[in-house]
């Protein structure tokens, strides 16, 4: 049973919805700065990856929710309201295209703070259901099963063994007190 | 009252020689803006013209218009001309008085009818009737009995032209201007306070020249005069332009000449021939006595702000309007603010842990 | 109506409705976003943030190096002309100075006139650059609302006319000041439901993000 909505992703995302965000909302010029500093544009030229642009259903539900003339503007029915279909396009956006490498952040000339609010977008995005396919999957095995490979402690015993005897390594499971501390890398 | 002599014969009678009279002809002519051939033209206007009946109604006036015409330090042909015509009615300069008066003006209505100049000066009180009565006549029923058979009116003085000192906020009598109450009749306004006695006079020998009164611009008053305004004719206009203003009356700035515009001068606004014509012979004009121009001859010019308030301050109180938006915004804004908290306290109530089974869609799974 | 009872009108009844709904709406929105509040943070804070969050709200005025600056040249460069050139034009000249001082109760010296008048064509160039940029830019292009050219013209207006005003071009002097006075009573009204608001809220997001970074212990 999937509780993944709209309706879920969009209660997250009012409640991410804080005094620094609806400032940076309210400072925004659309002057393009945060662009300039992007790589996932300037590598590709496409305007669309513009780090402000990425938050644009966020700002929209800033608007119409916590400032008074978005508020009346959608009583009148001149608002556009979020999308399921919106939330999924900009799945992209946020998990594709950015690194929350802060780039954006550090050259905004009015002081945005643009992956602090990438970070707080991604939370409803994905409680509406569209994190992209690999997360999804990779948590849901590390929860699950234990490791987002997917791979079980049997697995992981049997390597352990491996190891043993081609170099003598002891590998300690669960014990106190050991001075090594091994971690497993994906072997390729 | 004699009106057989015409004009000519009436200035060379007073001495005035042919030479003089042409002399003010041209001036005229100059300050009219009209060509050099057009002297011959008023020259012989003025020369035949027969003396023209004028009824001048004083209404809710200080007489200063009147001081201000009359005013000749020497005899200037001007002030002859303005001797020369037949002024049948006037409080101020006429002999008769009383029930006499009344009836030399009814005489001088019904003898030049349709053809007598009215002049007035003073605003008429809508008010109250009584608030301005000559020989028991309010002064809007006389203005418009003398008007209904006058050839033009002219509005001397801003009261009459634009309602003036009477008319100032709040206006307590109800004073309007002569153009508000009379619709049928041509009128120029001559507005000041008083106006430039050489601006009436021109605006008659215009119309004893041509039979019609000169070009007016969109307030009603003679271009030739009021075309410009005094900040484009000022002499201290370098100084503005420099940004070299005087800050108080008789600092450093104010004794060097500098621009007056922070001590309230309204010259960029006001039209008028003071800057180039000045008073009393061209001796000064308030700029130049070093006090800024009040405005004098635009309408509302008691109400443009304060005469020590520069132009570009408001003429209501700012900081009364601002400390009242400030208070009415906290309110509004604590209000929305309060909204806004309630909303987001009501989303993060509603949270519900987003666990693994939550994040693929019901079709995705 | 008559330019003088225009003039009369946006200086006084104009010109009070104006400040009127700048000052309740700024209001409005300061408190709509302060009364947000953020989320405490439960973090062990490097440090308490203050200090980095009053230094940012200077230091974001410059690029943050200097391949930022490079990147970004023709936005820093007529952004600024635009910016100073208001600034200067606004609060340097002499009948301003006289209007704030009505306002505010105090004054401050001013600029020589014909240094303000260059400084506004500076502004003025800046400003049709920069709306030939956000024509022609696929990025701001892009970004850009019909609120973007509304805001563009609400603030090249009170420029352009308080140019024309002083130099007395084309219209008569009354018409021209009555005018310029309307452009930015509209300026004022269109403030707070705009990004023009940004003239204040920008000292509180560079504020929030250099206290954050500070809480962090990173540079902002």
């Amino acid at each position: 049973m999937t509780t993944a909505t709209l309706e879920r992703g969009v209660q997250i995302l009012k409640e991410q919805i804080d005094a620094p965000t609806a400032a940076f909302f309210s400072s925004c010029v659309h002057c393009g700065m945060c662009a300039d500093a992007c790589l996932f544009y300037t590598e590709t030229g496409d305007p669309a990856y513009t780090p402000i642009n990425k938050l644009e259903p966020m700002r929209r539900l800033w608007e119409q929710e916590y400032t008074l003339v978005g508020r009346i503007k959608k009583l009148i029915g001149l608002s556009k309201p979020i999308t399921d279909e919106e939330l999924g396009e900009w799945s992209d956006m946020v998990y594709h295209a950015c690194s929350l490498c802060g780039r954006c952040s550090m050259v905004c000339p009015v002081g945005n703070d643009i992956s602090y609010m990438i970070r707080k977008i991604r939370e409803g995005i994905s409680a509406a259901g569209h994190a992209p396919e690999g997360l999804i999957g990779a948590t849901t095995r590390a929860v699950k099963i234990g490791s987002p490979m997917g791979i079980r402690l049997h697995a992981l015993q049997t390597q352990a063994r491996n190891i043993k005897e081609s170099s003598g390594l002891e590998i300690p499971f669960d014990q106190e007190g050991v001075d090594t501390w091994c971690c497993c890398r994906p072997w390729r | 009252m004699n009106n057989d002599k015409t004009l000519g014969e009436a200035l060379r009678e007073q001495g005035v020689s042919r030479r003089g009279f042409l002399k003010f002809c041209a001036t005229t002519a100059s300050l009219m803006a009209l060509p050099a051939s057009m002297v011959p033209a008023i020259a012989k206007a003025l020369e035949s013209a027969r003396r023209p009946s004028v009824i001048w109604l004083s209404f809710q006036e200080c007489t200063g218009c009147t001081e201000s015409l009359t005013r000749s330090h020497a005899p200037t042909v001007e002030g002859l001309i303005f001797d020369n015509i037949s002024l049948d009615y006037h409080h101020t300069l006429q002999a008769a008085a009383g029930h006499a008066a009344e009836a030399a003006r009814e005489a001088a209505m019904e003898e030049n009818k349709g053809k007598y100049l009215l002049v007035v000066d003073g605003s008429i009180p809508l008010g109250n009737p009584g608030y301005s009565t000559i020989a028991g006549i309010s002064n809007l029923e006389m203005l418009k009995e003398v008007a209904e058979h006058a050839a033009a009116i002219i509005a001397v003085g801003t009261c009459a032209a634009y309602g003036g000192l009477p008319h100032a906020n709040p206006n307590p009598t109800g004073a309007v201007s002569v153009e508000e109450i009379i619709k049928d009749k041509p009128i120029v306004n001559v507005p000041g306070c008083p106006p430039i006695p050489v601006v009436i006079t021109g605006v008659l020998a215009h119309f004893l020249t041509f039979g019609k009164l000169p070009e007016l611009d969109h307030l009603g008053r003679p271009l030739a005069f009021y075309g410009n305004n005094i900040h484009d004719r000022c002499y201290r206009r370098p100084f503005y332009d420099k940004g070299l203003f005087a800050n108080t009356f008789d600092d450093e700035g104010a004794r060097k000449g500098w621009c007056l515009f922070k001590l309230g001068c309204k010259g960029p606004v006001t039209y008028n021939a003071c800057a180039t014509t000045k008073w009393n012979d061209g001796t000064s004009f308030p700029i130049e006595a070093g006090h800024g121009c009040l405005g004098c001859s635009e309408p509302n010019f008691w109400d443009m702000g304060g005469f020590y308030n520069a132009l570009s301050e408001s003429t209501m109180d700012l900081s009364r309007t601002a400390a009242v938006g400030i208070a009415a915004g906290a309110v509004a804004g604590a209000a929305s603010g309060l909204l806004n908290r309630r909303k987001k306290s009501q989303a993060v109530t509603a949270h519900e842990t987003v666990t693994v089974n939550d994040l693929q869609r019901e079709e995705k799974s | 109506m008559n330019s003088a009872e225009f003039l009369l009108w946006v200086r006084g009844p104009g010109l009070n409705i104006a400040l009127a709904i700048f000052t309740i709406g700024m209001l409005i929105r300061l408190l709509e976003i302060f009364m947000l509040g953020r989320k405490q943070n439960l973090a062990e804070l490097r440090s308490n943030g203050v200090s980095a969050g009053l230094r940012t709200i200077f230091t974001r005025s410059m690029p943050a190096d200097k391949n930022s600056m490079r990147r970004s040249m023709f936005t820093f460069v007529a952004g600024y002309g635009f910016h100073i050139g208001l600034f200067v034009a606004i609060f340097l000249l002499t009948p301003h100075i006289q209007l704030l001082q009505s306002l505010l109760g105090f004054g401050w010296p001013a600029l020589p006139t014909p240094v303000v008048d260059l400084f506004t064509v500076i502004a003025l160039i800046s400003l049709m650059a920069l709306l030939w940029r956000r024509l022609t830019h696929p990025v701001v292009r892009y970004l850009s609302t019909p609120q973007d050219y509304l805001v563009w013209a609400a603030t090249f207006l009170p420029l352009l006319t308080g140019y024309m005003s002083y130099h007395h071009l084309w219209f008569p002097y009354s018409w021209l000041l009555g005018v310029h006075i309307l452009s930015v009573e509209f300026l004022l009204i269109l403030f707070p439901f705009s990004k023009l608001t940004h003239a204040f809220t920008l000292f509180i997001s560079r504020w929030y993000t250099g206290m954050m970074a500070g809480e962090k212990g990173v540079a902002s």
